[in-house]
């Protein structure tokens, strides 16, 4: 099976700050991590390729030059090969233009079987990116995978995804796009061993020319949405607090008619 | 040019109304209590007057204002210590936390290195981002201009830098780490602050001040000799113990011959308040490789720790970190119970003992590093996949957590343990004895405790066979045995050459201790030190030393 994980490298969020001027994020000095959702993604793949015994984990990510240090990681935790999407022009991307320029670098390594995104990076939350690169690839997507189990015959597959209310199983088949959320797997910790194979395995920078595509629609300028203004919200006021410990009935009571009064029940 | 002489100097200190002050020890008490303790939880603290001093000249009007009336000073810094010397009995408690400044940069040249002035109330973790960020704004337009010019180069370096002692709390300020000779996680490489302290200033008793930079001031004879500004001349006898060989030995320092400014290093305000320091710096590690080995045996794991610390070894650490097999077993248990996000690493299922080891490389040695590093682990049996190795941000974050684990779960079963028996509490040590005794120590200690069915775990910087062994005592009762055990403990360490404090200092809970370790004739020498620069015995009353008049709790009773 050929499996293709998309990846990001984001700050570690512990310790980020945001600066007050411009609204964006502190990155100066500010380690960074291999997304946490993408290591579940990882996992799952290399773990996949070695229940069948053969196939092929390709790592890829779009991102500035110290991003390999996330592929490295990734590769110590068993893919196989790597991808660095890694180009000037890339830079400023929203989630569509990051998507795009994702699917098209999966699409040169078709026929593939599996895609496997973590459910969001920590840095944005938005979990955009992998269900755009379903649609961009035309594949059926299962987002939020909790289990993940892969027919014999490798055509079909089986998942158990979280939901707000619960768990649903969903089937469908290859190639998919999964994206995977935590307790999907434990993430293995990468030994010395693994270290040191990782640091031979290829890491292969591809820039904007060599990707090819539709060049208007990578970076900045191939981007539909626009950061117009970062805000903390106002804090909500208003909730009212009743102490039920000395006169529990007398509590419920006034309970129920502040919640007559707002119109709640 | 080496002298024993030094000339003192004055300023004119500020009106001491001028100074931020809060009165009452109601007050006090009920709006600023965390003045009144430390890390230490060392309850009874208690002050009339807290001033908060934002310059040298402020602390000369504390402390004169203090000499002139007889009231007891305490100085107050992070608060981070964890033997209560910080905390007031008493009188004034003076905090520097105000001072909070950086003061310059240079070079020196002599030793090749960069070094940064600061106030002594500046945090570890503010000193060490603004060297490593080199976010040093505020020293702009400051100074001598060899000053700015050395800020300037330092700004334009393409390496980073650090100051490398890291007591791990890093609320920790410079002057409180400075006062107690702080060393910390990397001590194994780097050693305690001392090392890494190029000047100081501090204000004596009497109100006088000493500009102290390393390498001028040297006892002559056992002797300094201190001018004073009032054309008086103090004598400073120097203790003749010997101290131990650890990595940081608790009490005044004493040596012939030594440094003045290793006096006042290590001395936990009983000398002096210092109101700057000069330090070095080091280049920051380019990349770090860390690795928890996981090893079949107690043994094999601490025959890997000869090894590795050897200045033979191929692979040079920062620091070198034990688990036992019972700090293992905690470790196997929470992965079973749950650890709140803490990775645990699947190998504590098999291993009896982890080693834990940090080896900083620059890239162009990554292959080299690993080779070495393989060889050696495969010298005592351990594969290179019997390993968890990381060079990843993440993954030292996970490492990091993993250490963490240890103290909380101790913390948490002691916290349990009380809610039934009132006196249960933990009793972790601190002792460090010389490399050619950690084999004895340990055994030591797993006698002793296995003997007396204590419950305990073993873990820690086995690198300066500074291991800490905290027991963990079930009943009131095993409180009581485990206090015993602990004299033993420190006996056994003294006798083998070690210190009963190798990172926590003495302040006001460890004195009997100090004692194993001097005798009544090396404490006397300590408080003639201090009588000497301090002849109300104002400043930190009860720490390291007896107060006049007090006497200290025998141990043997
Ligand atoms: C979780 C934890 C882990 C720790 N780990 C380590 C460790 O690994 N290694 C280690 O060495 N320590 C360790 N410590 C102890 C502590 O962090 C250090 O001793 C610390 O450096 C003290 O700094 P502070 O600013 O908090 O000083 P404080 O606790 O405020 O004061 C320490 C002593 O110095 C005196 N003092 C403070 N400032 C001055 C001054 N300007 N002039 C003269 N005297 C002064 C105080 O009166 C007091 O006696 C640890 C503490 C904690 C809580």
């Amino acid at each position: 099976m050929k499996i293709i994980v998309p990846i990001k490298q984001v700050p570690e969020i512990a310790e980020v700050k945001i600066d007050p001027e411009t609204k964006t994020l502190i990155r100066a000095g500010v380690p960074s991590i291999l997304n946490p959702f993408d290591e579940f993604a990882v996992e799952e793949a290399v773990r996949i390729k070695e229940k069948f015994g053969e196939g092929e984990v390709i790592i890829i990510t779009m991102g500035p030059p110290q991003a390999e240090e996330a592929l490295k990681k990734c590769l110590a935790m068993g893919g196989d090969r790597a991808i660095h999407l890694s180009d000037r022009a890339f830079a400023g991307a929203d989630t569509w233009a990051t998507a795009y320029t994702i699917a098209q670098a999966i699409k040169s390594l078709e026929p593939f079987d599996l895609v496997i995104c973590g459910k969001q990076a920590i840095d944005g939350d938005t979990a955009q990116v992998g269900p755009e690169i379903a649609e961009i690839l035309g594949i059926p997507q299962i987002t939020y995978a909790l289990e993940v189990e892969v027919a014999e015959n490798k055509k079909r597959i089986k998942v158990r995804k979280e939901t707000d209310e619960g768990f649903e199983v969903l089937e469908c088949r290859l190639p998919a796009l999964l994206t995977a959320t935590k307790g999907l797997n434990e993430p293995r910790l990468p030994s010395l061993m693994a270290i040191m194979k990782a640091s031979k395995k290829e890491i292969k920078l591809v820039t904007a020319d060599e990707l090819g595509g539709d060049h208007e629609q990578f970076g900045l300028p191939g981007s539909p949405t626009q950061v117009v203004e970062v805000f903390t919200p106002e804090q909500r006021t208003g909730g009212i607090k009743i102490d039920g410990t000395e006169d529990p009935e007398g509590a419920a009571k006034q309970l129920v008619e502040w919640l007559l009064k707002k119109g709640a029940i | 040019m080496q002298t024993n002489k030094i000339k003192a100097e004055t300023i004119t200190p500020s009106k001491l109304s001028k100074i931020r002050v809060i009165e009452g020890e109601e007050t006090i008490c009920e709006s600023c209590s965390d003045y009144l303790t430390d890390e230490a939880r060392f309850g009874d603290g208690y002050a009339e007057r807290i001033y908060y001093a934002r310059s040298e000249a402020d602390v000369v009007a504390v402390v004169n204002w203090a000499n002139e009336s007889k009231t007891l000073l305490t100085i107050s810094a992070g608060r981070t210590g964890l033997t209560g010397g910080a905390v007031p009995q008493g009188g004034i408690l003076l905090t520097l936390e105000q001072m909070d400044k950086l003061c310059g940069m240079g070079f020196d040249q002599d030793q090749n290195r960069w070094y940064v002035c600061a106030e002594p109330g500046i945090t570890l973790e503010t000193l060490n981002s603004a060297i490593r960020k080199k976010q040093l704004d505020t020293l702009k337009g400051k100074g001598t201009s060899e000053e700015q010019a050395a800020l300037e180069k330092y700004l334009n370096e393409s390496e980073t830098y650090f100051f490398p002692p890291d007591p791990t709390e890093m609320t920790a300020h410079l002057g409180g780490s400075i006062a107690a000779n702080a060393s910390g996680a990397r001590s194994f490489r780097y050693k305690a602050i001392r090392k890494w302290t190029r000047r100081i200033r501090v204000v004596l008793a009497n109100g006088n001040i000493l500009d102290i930079p390393r390498g001028k001031f040297f006892a002559e004879k056992g002797i300094f000799e201190v001018y004073l500004t009032d054309d008086s001349i103090l004598e400073i006898k120097i203790p003749e113990y010997s101290m131990p060989t650890t990595k940081n030995a608790a009490g005044l320092f004493a040596h012939a011959g030594m440094d003045l400014i290793d006096l006042f290093i290590g001395s936990e305000g009983i000398l002096g308040v210092i109101t700057e320091a000069e330090v070095w710096l080091d280049k920051y590690p380019e990349r770090t490789l860390t690795i928890f080995a996981f090893f079949p045996t107690e043994e094999t794991a601490i025959n890997f720790v000869q090894d590795v610390r050897s200045k033979h070894s191929p692979v040079q650490p920062t620091l070198v970190e034990y688990f036992d097999s019972n700090a293992v077993q905690m470790l196997r248990e929470a992965r079973t119970k749950g650890t709140g996000g803490v990775t645990v690493p699947s190998q504590v299922e098999q291993c009896e003992a982890i080693i834990f080891f940090e080896v900083p490389f620059a890239e162009k040695e990554m292959e080299s590093v690993f080779m070495a590093a393989q060889e050696l682990l495969g010298n005592h049996g351990i594969g290179m996949d019997d390993t968890w190795a990381g060079i990843d941000p993440g993954d030292l974050e996970k490492m990091k957590a993993v250490r963490h684990l240890i103290p909380e779960t101790v913390n948490a079963l002691i916290a349990q343990r009380k809610q039934k028996y009132s006196r249960v509490h933990k009793l972790g040590t601190d002792m460090a004895v010389p490399d050619e005794h950690l084999e004895i120590i340990i055994a030591y200690y797993k006698k002793l405790l296995d003997e007396a069915r204590l419950e305990y775990i073993m873990f820690g910087h086995i690198g300066d066979n500074h291991l800490h062994v905290n027991i963990l005592p079930r009943t009131d009762a095993e409180v009581e045995q485990g206090m015993k055990i602990y004299q033993q403990f420190a006996k056994k360490a003294v006798e083998l050459g070690g210190t009963v404090s190798a990172e926590h200092g003495i302040g006001k809970l460890k004195r009997p201790f100090l004692r194993i370790m001097y005798g009544d004739e090396g404490l006397k020498e300590m408080a003639q030190v201090k009588h000497a620069l301090d002849s109300n015995w104002i400043l930190n009353p009860g720490n390291m030393i007896p107060k006049p008049g007090e006497t200290l709790e025998s141990l043997d009773s």
